[in-house]
């Protein structure tokens, strides 16, 4: 039976971080367990947290993506040198990765990935995944795991990102660093199930952009024009503006079909632009055909507390009273600090955890800003920009 | 909600804010751009107010890290943190201005001496900016001249300066290359913060060396003072001062009490001081302390006692001297000091009472030595005796007193001995040849015996000497003491065993030297021995054991000794299981003394592998008791093994016979079912072809050869089953003259074709029943009047059956073509014709003979023949006559006749026939049919139960079933039927042609079997029998013989 602890800290000093992490997590006595998955910010080196990691416990696997910043029992916290982790101890999961995905290949490489998980452990009931945050194909990607998996099997967990300035990735596995792979971690613990969910609180404004030449994730043009300019000045924003100046602003609205509409609390899904080439093309989170109508969208504070509470009440109706053994989250790091300031953010995660607390201390919690979140959506895996997804696991 | 022009419709939530929405679409994007700026210039005041907290905690933290490698890394770690860069260093710098170690760096990899020289590069370039004092921001050119082969892409430094205008540090920061992807720009913005950060640290610095010198001089100041109380403390000493002028004496109080004296009342002056001394002393002390007030620059030096406790005291020294005098020379001032001498007056008074005790002891030992008999001495290195007991005296050296010896040595006294003897050199001569023990004690060290021998007044005496170093009490070796023993006596006493002794084991060699010499005989009749051999004591614990039994088990000799059997190569069975030595046959020989004979056990080789062994086990019998027992073994591996091969061979036989069992009758499955179809039309064909005699001619060829064709697959089957042991013979009630007649009238039509005479003759004291194989008897008859028809082409066959005491004698004789002599020697074998002409001409597979021979010796009979060639042929065989329990034994009185058939006998007659087969269902409609029968078919057995049901018990007058259909087989179809039906008679009709199927049948509750290819008179006979006896309400007797050559 898996067990989950957690920890987190801001700390400049890697070994110091982790250490730090690791007895508040498990305990100045023994610290080792069997699995460790680390979400860093982008300044920290996922390469020398990985080696105190495994000298700190050597038995376990050790997986670490980088983010924006983290969110843990502690708090939340976007520096550039943020740490969190959850330990778990227990037998009943299973690691896999794969390299070299990229938007072109990412259905091909999550078939290969969720294969590798199946073998490895083929009792999985859910999978927390981690993807690149750049030139990748979420819908390839969800696609892939489900021709393996199947539907019913839940995917949770993010896109990795930097901090949003769109110009790396990382994500590590052990020993080695990536900038373009994947990893999963497949729980088979049969007394576990999950519940995921993933608002926004965006509205769509104006008239559509129409994707008018695309490739796979890549938009050429967007109303007969090269897509980054036209993108930019859609936008209000100069044609110096950077990506970092284009994510608060700039979620992209495609709209939904009623049922899902009905199910997600808002007619619209968002998606973000990771990058943009040098021919003007923008790098979209999902697959794009041409003739897609895309929304411009603002934020409304307001519906995004309503919808955080929506959120709550739908877990609380099906945690049926129960707390859970541990919660995986992942922002968009647009919900961050380009969008709250701390007070509100702290709110934020307030109003989130409080529900999920015993006696006002919070279940191992391990969170991240990235790029992009997975949780279900209308019964089946969904990737979504621009949300807090949770990924609640309760004991049956 | 999209409109038809594709514009979104303000979301449901927000309709009253809808057409406010909708007027502000065209500047919302410029709205969310502002809106952003706002809520980034937030973001950058939360981070400034971080970046201070930051700072501030760092200061706390700063503060109590007193290892300067700690701070100088916590600065390098703040660097990073607060300003939020890819690494940050700080070079901390001593007085002399040089950079001191360690450096603090996190961030970036870099050799110390790098970092040096950067550190020093740094700070020259800052210093030489106009505002050296603040915070610089490093474009890549300086950087790569401050920093060369460190790809640095921005950087920030700043000094440390004390109030003095003196470098205490420096700090940098910044990004790498590759960092500026990711992490904030250095600005001059972030500078100012940087500077202030810099004076804060100097701040910090100072802080810490004001901090650290206070400390040290505070340490120095804490050890002199624990240095000086140490000292108090060791000594015990109190120091005094004599105000001569006012008589006061003044103490530190806290030392009175190392005096004796309380520390809230001291004496206050001289004569309260004098009072406390003990009245002996005060005279004494009042005259040193007159004399030192006399002399000038005399000092007080004085040990008396004083009171502690009323009338206890301690003893006190005290010393002083008078330190300023008046100017008419009169004492003013004096000090001293005074200490508690207590403890030493009492060493003094112990170690006087100790000398005492010495004596005391010297003399108890002179008294106590010199009046023991042995010889006690002490000698100095040089030999000369220190000390030596009356005896030694006496005894030894024949010294006038003890105090003789002292100073002198050993051979002093012998000389003196011997120069009274001149004329007998043998007079004393004691030591003279013994080595010298005082030496060789000396050097070993420590005590030592010897014996030592020579003459003393002409007599040989024998002395038992001990002796050891003699040290003082510093441990240092300064002679030896010794003592002896005269042993002379005990010596001759000695020598007298000796000599017994000598003469015992000259004894004991020459019956060790017989012994060995059986052991030898014994040891060569073991090592040759091919069996393994082992003795064991009563414990089981292995004595000896022979070279064969080492080899056997793979060990050597000396690793079974003492070792125990069981343990070693008897612990577990040949299935691994451990194996109690309570159960061990080996061990009860020992416990019951029984001999033990096993052949099925194994013993373990040393490798692991078990060995099948034969043992036997022999207790030995010594006294009445065992004593222990021998045990030979053989290894059985080889024998074993063939056993074992032989058994796969059998095994492998049978199994061999098995699947070619399996595989015939699967054949035989397999013909049957077409082969019951071609019969069947070929009946069908023949009966309705009568005005078509080429049509008949054809259809009786099918038949003649399809029937020739079926003879043959049954008597291969019969042969295989034969072969594989698998021909049983059944045992019931027969009645012979059906069992003659049904096999006459099945060769009926051959002979009448052939024109022969067939004559049967029942003698008249057959018996009517018996009890027999009907089946297997019918199928020997009918294969002899068979071969007499085909072998005759004219006369006449006659089977004669006759009783012949306990045996009916069965008898076939024909006027056919005869057998030579050599054919009738091989006549009886498998695949044997009387010649190999014959198989053409006659055709057949040569296995009904030798089927009939193995029939016959299965039911206890046997077979025989005489022939003649052109003559004819006689085959009779016998067969052992067993009464029917409660059947007739009386003679059967009517001869067999055939039964004249009946056209359409089955008429009136439902059947209801179940057959999955389409042709097998064309064939039994015609021919029941055509019989006259009313046939109802049915797919399979579920059909077939639900047409029983529906149709009512009353609707068929009987049931043909087959036995593998889908859907529903049919024993469990005939089961259903007849929990419904119980009445209706059913019969089985199968194409697999074994007694098991028969069995089967029966048992699931049908009345009768027939066997496909199905013969239709034989059908419409059992139909006939079943619905006759069940419109007559009655079973028939015994089951209708079934069809020939079907078992």
């Amino acid at each position: 039976m898996l067990e989950f602890f957690s920890a987190s800290t801001r700390m400049a000093n890697p070994r110091r971080a982790i250490t730090e992490c690791l007895e508040v997590a498990l305990g100045l006595d023994d610290q080792d367990c069997d699995l460790v998955i680390v979400n860093a910010s982008i300044g920290h080196d996922l390469g020398e947290l990985i080696a105190q990691t495994r000298v700190k416990c050597p038995s376990a696997r050790v997986v670490a993506t980088s983010c924006a910043g983290v969110v843990g029992r502690e708090g939340v916290s976007e520096s550039m040198k943020d740490v969190a982790l959850m330990a778990i101890r227990g037998r009943e999961f299973a690691v896999a990765h794969k390299n070299g995905i990229f938007g072109h290949n990412s259905f091909e490489k999550a078939v290969e990935l969720a294969t590798a998980l199946k073998q490895a452990e083929p009792a999985t009931s859910m999978v927390y995944l981690i993807c690149p945050g750049i030139d990748i194909d979420n819908n390839g990607v969800i696609s892939g795991f489900e021709s393996v998996f199947g539907p019913e099997v839940t995917l949770f967990g993010a896109t990795a990102s930097d901090n949003m300035r769109g110009t790396a990735t990382f994500q590590a596995v052990d020993g080695q660093v990536f900038q373009h792979a994947a990893f999963a971690v497949g729980f088979a613990d049969p007394t576990l199930e999950v519940d995921t969910q993933a608002p926004h609180g965006f509205v769509a404004i104006g008239e559509p952009l129409v994707v008018t030449r695309a490739e796979g994730h890549r938009i050429f043009e967007l109303d007969g024009r090269p897509a980054w300019p036209e993108y930019l000045v859609k936008l209000g924003l100069p044609a110096t503006a950077t990506l970092a100046d284009t994510i608060p602003i700039g979620a992209l609205a495609e709209q939904l079909s009623p049922e899902l509409a009905g199910e997600y609390g808002n007619e619209h899904i968002l998606r973000v632009v990771t990058h943009h080439d040098a021919d003007g093309a923008l790098q979209y989170a999902t697959s794009c055909a041409a003739g897609t109508r895309l929304w411009l969208t603002m934020r409304d504070e307001e519906r995004i507390f309503k919808d955080l509470d929506r959120l709550i009440v739908a877990m609380e109706r099906q945690a049926r009273g129960r707390k859970p053994v541990a919660v995986f989250q992942a922002d968009c790091l647009a919900r961050g600090r380009r969008l709250f300031n701390r007070i509100m953010k702290e709110e934020l995660v307030q109003r989130m955890q409080h529900p999920f607390s015993t006696d006002g201390t919070p279940p191992p919690w391990l969170g991240m800003y990235g790029f992009g979140e997975y949780a279900r959506l209308g019964g089946a895996n969904a990737y979504h920009n621009y949300t807090t997804a949770l990924a609640a696991l309760y004991r049956k | 909600m999209i409109d038809e022009t594709g514009r979104i419709a303000a979301p449901a939530a927000q309709a009253a804010e809808t057409r406010r929405d909708e007027e502000s679409i065209p500047k919302l994007p410029a709205y969310s751009v502002i809106q952003q700026q706002l809520i980034d210039a937030r973001d950058r005041l939360d981070r400034e107010v971080t970046r201070l907290t930051r700072m501030h905690a760092f200061n706390a933290r700063a503060l109590r890290l007193d290892d300067d490698a700690e701070f100088i890394q916590a600065v390098a770690e703040a660097i990073v943190d607060i300003f939020e860069l890819e690494f940050g260093t700080c070079w901390l710098f001593d007085d002399s201005g040089r950079i001191g170690e360690p450096i603090g760096i996190l961030g970036l990899q870099a050799e110390m001496g790098c970092l040096h020289e950067a550190g020093s590069r740094l700070a020259l370039s800052i210093a030489s900016t106009p505002a050296s004092q603040r915070a610089v921001v490093l474009a890549p050119e300086a950087l790569a001249e401050i920093a060369p082969g460190i790809p640095i892409g921005q950087g920030i430094g700043a000094p440390c300066l004390s109030a003095d205008g003196r470098l205490l540090a420096l700090l940098a920061g910044g990004n790498t290359v590759s960092g500026l992807g990711f992490f904030e720009p250095a600005t001059p913005e972030l500078g100012e913060v940087f500077s202030l950060f810099a004076q804060q640290l100097a701040a910090l610095i100072e802080t810490r060396t004001g901090r650290a010198t206070i400390e040290h001089q505070m340490t120095d100041l804490r050890r002199a003072n624990q240095r000086l109380s140490m000292a108090v403390e060791v000594t015990q000493l109190v120091f005094w001062e004599l105000d001569f002028v006012t008589g006061r004496l003044q103490f530190d109080h806290t030392t009175l009490p190392t005096l004796g004296l309380a520390a809230n009342d001291p004496p206050d002056s001289l004569q309260d001081w004098v009072a406390r001394i003990h009245p002996d002393d005060q005279a004494p002390f009042a005259e040193h302390v007159e004399r030192a007030v006399i002399a000038v620059d005399s000092i007080f030096d004085f040990e008396y006692r004083m009171a502690y406790k009323r009338d206890e005291y301690q003893w006190i020294h005290t010393k002083g001297r008078i330190v300023e005098r008046g100017e008419d020379g009169q004492p003013l001032l004096a000090v001293g000091t005074s200490m508690n001498i207590t403890g030493r007056k009492e060493i003094e008074e112990s170690v006087r009472t100790s000398e005492a005790q010495s004596r005391n002891l010297a003399a108890m030992l002179r008294l106590m030595c010199d009046n023991v008999p042995d010889m006690i001495w002490a000698k100095d290195l040089e030999d000369r005796y220190l000390f030596a007991n009356k005896a030694t005296c006496e005894q030894l050296l024949n010294a006038v007193d003890t105090n003789e010896p002292v100073g002198k040595t050993e051979l002093d006294f012998a000389l003196r001995e011997r120069a009274s003897r001149p004329e007998d050199p043998r007079w004393h001569t004691f030591g003279e040849h013994c080595q010298n023990s005082d030496v060789v004690t000396l050097v070993r060290g420590k005590s030592s015996v010897f014996e030592e021998y020579g003459n003393i007044k002409g007599k040989l005496v024998y002395l038992d000497v001990h002796k050891a170093p003699f040290r003082n009490e510093t441990g240092k070796v300064i002679g030896t003491v010794g003592s002896a023993r005269d042993i002379s006596e005990r010596k001759e006493f000695e020598a007298e065993l000796e000599l017994h002794r000598h003469r015992l084991e000259e004894l004991v060699a020459q019956r060790t030297a017989e012994l060995l010499e059986t052991e030898a005989r014994a040891s060569h009749i073991l090592r040759s021995s091919a069996d393994g051999l082992f003795g064991v004591n009563s414990s089981g614990i292995i004595t000896f054991v022979n070279p064969a039994a080492c080899e056997m088990l793979g060990y050597q000799a000396e690793e079974v000794i003492g070792q125990s059997a069981h343990e070693l190569f008897h612990h577990s069975r040949s299935d691994g299981t451990p194996y109690p030595a309570d159960a061990c046959p080996s061990h009860n020989a020992l416990s019951l003394g029984q001999m033990a004979r096993v052949d099925d056990e194994v013993y373990w080789h040393r490798d692991g592998h078990a060995i099948p062994v034969m043992y036997a086990t022999h207790p030995m019998v010594q006294e009445g008791k065992v004593s222990g027992g021998v045990t030979s073994f053989v290894d059985m591996s080889e024998q074993r093994e063939v056993a074992r091969a032989r058994e796969m061979a059998l095994l492998a036989a049978e199994n061999l016979a098995r699947a070619r069992s399996e595989f015939l009758a699967n054949m035989s499955h397999e013909i049957r079912t077409p082969l019951n179809g071609v019969l069947g039309f070929a009946q069908i064909g023949y009966r309705n072809c009568e005005d078509s005699d080429k049509a008949r001619n054809a259809f009786e060829k099918i038949l003649t050869s399809g029937k020739l064709l079926l003879g043959i697959i049954d008597e291969i089957l019969d042969f295989s089953k034969i072969e594989a042991g698998k021909l049983g013979v059944e045992q019931m009630e027969v009645s012979l003259v059906e069992v003659v007649g049904h096999a006459v009238e099945l060769i009926g039509d051959r002979a009448r074709a052939k024109r022969l005479e067939v004559r049967v003759r029942l003698e008249s004291d057959l018996p009517a029943t018996c009890i027999s194989d009907p089946l297997r008897l019918g199928q020997v008859l009918i294969n002899l009047l068979s071969n007499a028809v085909k072998f005759t082409e004219a006369g006449s066959v006659e089977l004669s059956v006759s009783r012949q005491r306990d045996n009916l004698l069965f008898r076939v004789s024909d006027t056919g073509i005869g057998i030579s002599a050599d054919q009738l020697a091989q006549l009886f074998n498998p695949f044997q014709q009387a010649d190999g002409s014959t198989s053409r001409r006659f055709g057949g597979t040569g296995l009904g003979l030798a089927i009939s021979k193995r029939i016959l010796e299965l039911m206890g009979g046997h077979i025989r023949v005489e022939s003649r060639l052109g003559v004819g042929s006689t085959f009779e065989f016998q067969l052992p006559y067993v009464p029917a329990v409660g059947g007739t034994t009386d003679p059967i009185a009517a001869p067999i006749a055939n039964a004249p058939r009946i056209d359409k006998p089955l008429t009136g007659v439902t059947i209801l026939v179940a057959e999955d087969n389409l042709i097998n269902q064309m064939v039994l409609e015609e021919t029941l049919g055509d019989d006259g029968a009313r046939v109802v078919l049915a797919s399979n057995g579920q059909e077939a139960v639900q047409r029983v049901i529906r149709d009512g018990r009353a609707a068929y007058d009987l049931v043909l079933m087959d036995m593998q259909m889908p859907e529903m087989d049919g024993l469990e179809a005939t089961r259903r039927i007849l929990a419904f039906a119980p009445d209706l008679p059913i019969i089985g009709q199968t194409a697999h042609a074994f007694s098991e199927e028969r069995e089967k049948c029966f048992a699931a509750g049908m009345v009768a079997h027939i066997a496909k290819p199905i013969d239709p008179d034989e059908l419409v006979q059992l139909v006939q029998t079943y619905v006759a006896a069940r419109r007559g309400n009655r079973a028939p007797r015994v089951p209708p013989i079934p069809k020939t050559g079907n078992p």
